[in-house]
């Protein structure tokens, strides 16, 4: 009992001064109900700690400053938040990009269109698309996929902030991590115009509320 | 009146300067010298949209780092290095002039609910942007709490996935409308329901693609193999006895009468420096009437009936792999 108190102690003392400390790293010394007992204590703990002093060299690995970087290029954008989650679900699935197009083609019964719909699923994650056109069914099965609800999606893709105002010449080229992503190969530009199919009309068909 | 008059006697200052070719802008206050003085020296940048320029020319020195660091780092860009007319321009700053982002300082003073109402403020006025170094500020201060519960409870989690995975949900409430009354607690809720679905989504996530060391290029790169225990300590199971663990300590803790609670808040669950003769200041001023000896009883008490709670729970003794259900499964 000592032994766990004094390494639920040594927890407290290196996650104050450095901000995080890993369990593990104190779970590993003590078994069966004592690795419990120090599991439990922790748990409690973090619910009660202090909130960490800011620390800049700290902050620039942290996920907050990639979500915040991320967030600068998302705002006022037709996709909202979608640029940054949609890539993180899919890691979190452990899925490419090409299975969960071809999983998506399969729950939308478009079988033999895998390549389009991963062409606008790749412009979806890339932010080149107004998400509020995005039709329920799309939101629905990448839901079922990534394991994330389609209520949840649709609150990812509403943007934030009013619209960002567009680049005020054509030759203007901006560096961006998730709206910079090279265009597909069989992109929407590349097809001929008018070929508006039932691909686009699931991406891009959709009622948009916002205006 | 007094004011109109200066105001006109500034103005004919500043044309005498800059309009008269002063390339500095000597003479001027120093907002309006930076102001006008690039377009006075013949630098063909435009000047900046209406809105931000009267904006700008009143921030000090340290709030236009602070601008560039956050929302001008982007949109700030375009205004200074584009060209074009001024129907061209953006009008994105419109806003600006009712809305003053902060400073670093300011941001690290202010409290978890300055930050998010400051945060909010900015979209209200329609600059989301001014907002995000705040709101990523905000959002590291629990970053620690969040990595660390959720390698408390997944030996093989990857802590950085799950912090993503709630900064991301608490910036779309922190952006959205949701009300968030004190936003730690509403943090932590959105960590511990992250933590379970992380070890729920990982596990049951069908099995339809190579093994993750077939893919090395970015778009196809993620951690561990599914179900990978990291250091071979313990099975993904253990999640379920933290849960179970900290389940019997709440118990345990609400079996103790208030002044019981009152010491175990503070001389076990607190701060690892908290001394015993704080605690007795800090119980009497809470009207609980302790001395340091019962504080090291009420203390020891608490601990062995907790780890008694467990063992009778199934989780085994303290020395040994515990018998039992749990014992199966570790």
């Amino acid at each position: 009992m000592s032994q766990v108190f004094d390494l639920f102690q040594d927890f407290k003392r290196e996650f104050v001064n450095a901000g995080y400390a890993d369990p593990q790293d104190y779970l590993v010394k003590v078994e069966g109900a004592a690795r419990a007992q120090l599991s439990g204590l922790i748990d409690a703990y973090l619910d009660r700690a202090p909130a960490r002093e800011s620390d800049e060299a700290a902050y620039g690995a942290s996920a907050a400053a990639e979500i915040a970087n991320a967030l600068d290029e998302a705002v006022g954008r037709p996709a909202g938040m979608l640029p940054i989650v949609l890539p993180r679900l899919r890691k979190r699935a452990n899925l490419r990009r090409s299975d969960l197009a071809t999983r998506l083609a399969t729950e939308l019964g478009l079988a033999g269109k895998e390549n389009r719909v991963a062409d606008a699923y790749h412009e979806l994650e890339t932010g080149q698309i107004d998400a509020a056109r995005v039709k329920q069914p799309v939101l629905e099965a990448l839901a079922r996929i990534l394991g994330e609800s389609a209520e949840s999606l649709r609150g990812y893709g509403r943007r934030l902030g009013p619209p960002a105002p567009p680049p005020r010449s054509p030759g203007v080229v901006f560096a961006r991590r998730a709206y910079g992503a090279k265009a597909s190969p069989r992109s929407k530009a590349a097809r001929p115009p008018g070929e508006w199919d039932e691909v686009d009309e699931l991406f891009r068909g959709g009622t948009n509320r916002e205006g | 009146m007094g004011g109109t008059r200066s105001a006109s006697a500034l103005s004919t200052v500043v044309d005498r300067v800059v309009v008269g070719g002063d390339p500095s802008g000597r003479g001027l206050p120093r907002g309006i010298a930076r102001i006008r003085s690039p377009t006075t020296r013949g630098d063909r940048r435009p000047e900046p949209p209406d809105g931000l320029e009267a904006e700008d020319g009143n921030l000090n020195a340290t709030d236009q780092r602070a601008v560039k660091g956050s929302c001008l780092g982007s949109y700030g860009q375009q205004r200074w290095d584009l060209g074009g007319a001024p129907s061209e321009r953006p009008k994105f700053g419109k806003a600006m002039a009712s809305f003053t982002p902060w400073t670093d300082l300011q941001i690290k003073r202010a409290s978890d609910e300055a930050l998010l109402a400051h945060i909010r403020a900015a979209n209200a006025h329609g600059r989301p942007d001014l907002g995000t170094r705040a709101c990523g500020r905000l959002l590291d201060r629990y970053e620690g709490i969040i990595k660390a519960k959720a390698r408390n409870k997944i030996p093989w989690a990857n802590a950085k996935d799950v912090a993503q995975e709630v900064h991301a949900q608490v910036t779309r409430a922190v952006y959205g409308d949701k009300q968030i009354d004190v936003f730690k607690a509403y943090v932590i809720g959105i960590a511990n329901n992250i933590v379970a679905n992380y070890h729920r989504d990982r596990k049951d996530v069908p099995d339809l693609e190579p093994l993750p060391s077939e893919h090395q290029s970015d778009d196809e790169g993620w951690g561990h193999e599914r179900g990978e225990v990291e250091s071979g300590y313990e099975s993904v199971e253990s999640r379920l006895e933290a849960d179970s663990a900290r389940e019997v300590l709440e118990s345990v803790l609400a079996s103790r009468n208030d002044a019981h609670r009152f010491v175990i808040e503070m001389f076990v669950l607190g701060a690892a420096e908290t001394s015993a003769r704080g605690v007795v200041a800090a119980a009497k001023a809470a009207g609980h009437a302790v001395t340091r000896q019962n504080i090291y009883k009420i203390k020891e008490r608490f601990l062995a009936d907790y780890e008694a709670a467990l063992v009778a729970a199934g989780f085994g003794d303290a020395t040994g792999t515990p018998p039992g259900p749990r014992g199966e499964v570790a």
